[in-house]
């Protein structure tokens, strides 16, 4: 029976650089952190936008988060948080001035307040010190607790709290008979986008094929490195999705072909052609963030922006709906060597047309962004205008490949 | 990113703006597991009947009515979800049958 009801959803504030770094530790307990989940927080920037936690705020979150004691695991380059304020969800008012004082200094230390109860106890308990001001509530899987006669709560405080009356406050209205035994330690904030950078890793795709973060050096400065910045457009090199196309590129690029990468994000393919030594590359995004996106990660693999010219396009599924500037574009349609296409199966359907144009005849069309089940349903619409079609496969998602016909 | 993009593909199925139920887990090495449950009964009954909001006095008034081939086709593709692909089909009707009542929609044999 999991503890339900932990979620801050009434109206608690929700601190994303409250929580102390997670770190990997094989035998952390199951710990259930359930907490309001903003919509914002979900909304992604990429086009066809996802509906996260229907109605009524069903989305729950589970997490094994191991708390690290100290937390000071991360570089603290104090001060750069890490867009807090915009997870803040309404809160009633400030539980104290103390409290109130410190949230505007978000390189505060916090407090972790490790306390000890009975299990039985621990949902009212949770529900009654988020009352009181904690922060968050982490609560130790019952599961695991399941012979044991307490378990523990790990809840979190903004400096200044008084955590003593507190927790004594939200023992007494628990209605518990004892008080329960805590203990409190101060963390330090870290700078959560620093801590980010450094789980990031290059990406190896294939043998001479890396796709690295712009802040880590090459593992292999003779191979072909794709520098890409990770920014908020899809393509880091790690989806499945991203390396299958790679793949495509590098067996079908000879030297001195056209490519198309429909849906750019950050512009990976496009670049990976060009380093593969096609002769020119363009990018079409229905997403301003990847238009930027793909222009500084030309500039930094040291490309000339003519080399790519990344155009935004109308998002509306309307083929062919572009601005007047990019006739040009329209101009180039059946010239391209090799088309990439990795989106989503509905997209992928809807602008089939749209797609294949672009390729020359006998031109080779990739598209991926598909789930292995869907396959079938992509094969069959994509067969009516692609010849010599072949499906590869990467854990559970297809990219799917053929080439135009005359 | 990689969230954004399965959870995508995974719902392509569905028509843009149909609230979904998702389970997701999160570990701490960044991974991620989550399950994709089909809409809420009450939102598909709701989109059935063509209502904004059920009836604020069940049992006292009926704000719209359906037939079982709604209900039926509601509980067909509630048993595509994980934890309800046990259960047979009448029961998940009965259950249907059980919401809109709580609704103040009215089942019928025929509209």
């Amino acid at each position: 029976m999991p503890l339900s009801g932990l979620s801050g959803a009434r109206g608690r504030r929700w601190r994303a650089e409250m929580l102390p770094s997670l770190t990997r530790t094989g035998g952390a307990p199951l710990r259930r952190l359930a907490s309001a989940f903003s919509r914002r927080a979900l909304s992604p920037r990429v086009p066809y936008a996802i509906n996260g936690g229907g109605g009524g705020g069903k989305l729950q979150v589970y997490s094994r988060p191991s708390l690290s004691r100290d937390g000071a695991s991360g570089p603290s380059r104090r001060g750069m948080s890490f867009c807090s304020r915009a997870l803040d969800v309404g809160d009633e008012a400030p539980s104290s001035s103390a409290a109130a004082g410190s949230e505007s200094d978000l390189s505060a230390p916090y407090l972790s307040v490790h306390i000890r109860c009975r299990p039985e106890d621990a949902e009212v308990l949770s529900e009654a010190l988020l009352c009181f001001g904690a922060s968050s509530v982490t609560v130790d899987d019952v599961a695991d607790a399941g012979n044991l006669d307490e378990i523990s709560i790990t809840s979190i405080y903004a400096d200044g709290e008084d955590v003593a009356s507190n927790v004594s406050n939200a023992a007494s209205s628990a209605g518990l008979d004892y008080s329960p035994l805590y203990e409190t330690s101060v963390g330090k904030q870290c700078d959560w986008v620093a801590t980010m950078q450094e789980t990031h890793e290059s990406t190896q795709v294939a043998d001479d094929l890396w796709v690295v973060p712009k802040w880590r050096a090459p593992p292999d400065p003779n191979a072909t490195n794709i520098i890409i910045n990770p920014g908020l457009a899809f393509g880091m090199g790690e989806h499945p999705t991203t390396k299958l196309c790679l793949l495509l590129l590098r067996e079908v690029i000879k030297g001195g072909e056209h490519v198309l990468d429909y849906g750019t994000g950050t512009g990976v393919l496009g670049i990976a052609a060009l380093k593969m030594g096609a002769a020119q590359s363009i990018g079409l995004d229905i997403d301003p963030q990847a238009i930027t996106s793909a222009s500084e990660n030309l500039l930094l693999n040291g490309l000339h922006p003519t080399q790519m010219p990344v155009y935004l396009v109308s998002g509306n599924a309307q083929p062919s709906c572009f601005l007047s500037e990019q006739t040009n574009l329209e101009s180039s349609r059946g010239t391209y060597d090799v088309v990439a296409a990795n989106i989503l199966m509905n997209p992928l359907l809807e602008l089939v047309e749209d797609i294949v144009g672009y390729a020359k005849p006998g031109g080779i069309v990739a598209v991926s962004g598909i789930l292995e089940e869907q396959v079938p349903k992509v094969e069959e619409v994509y067969s009516m205008y692609l010849d010599r079609i072949l499906v590869s496969e990467m854990d559970g998602w297809a990219c799917l490949q053929g080439t135009r016909r005359a | 990113m990689a969230f954004c993009k399965d959870f995508n593909a995974r719902t392509q199925k569905y028509k843009a703006d149909t609230p979904m139920q998702v389970t997701l887990t999160a570990y701490t090495d960044k991974t991620f597991e989550f399950v994709v449950k089909s809409p809420s009964v009450s939102w598909f009954l709701k989109t059935a009947a063509g209502i904004e909001t059920a009836s604020g006095l069940a049992g006292h008034s009926v704000v719209s009515s359906l037939t079982l081939r709604h209900v039926y086709e509601i509980a067909k593709l509630k048993q595509s979800d994980p934890f309800c692909k046990h259960l047979a089909i009448e029961a998940l009707c009965k259950s249907i049958i059980g919401t809109a009542n709580s609704m103040g929609i009215e089942i019928v044999k025929d509209l």
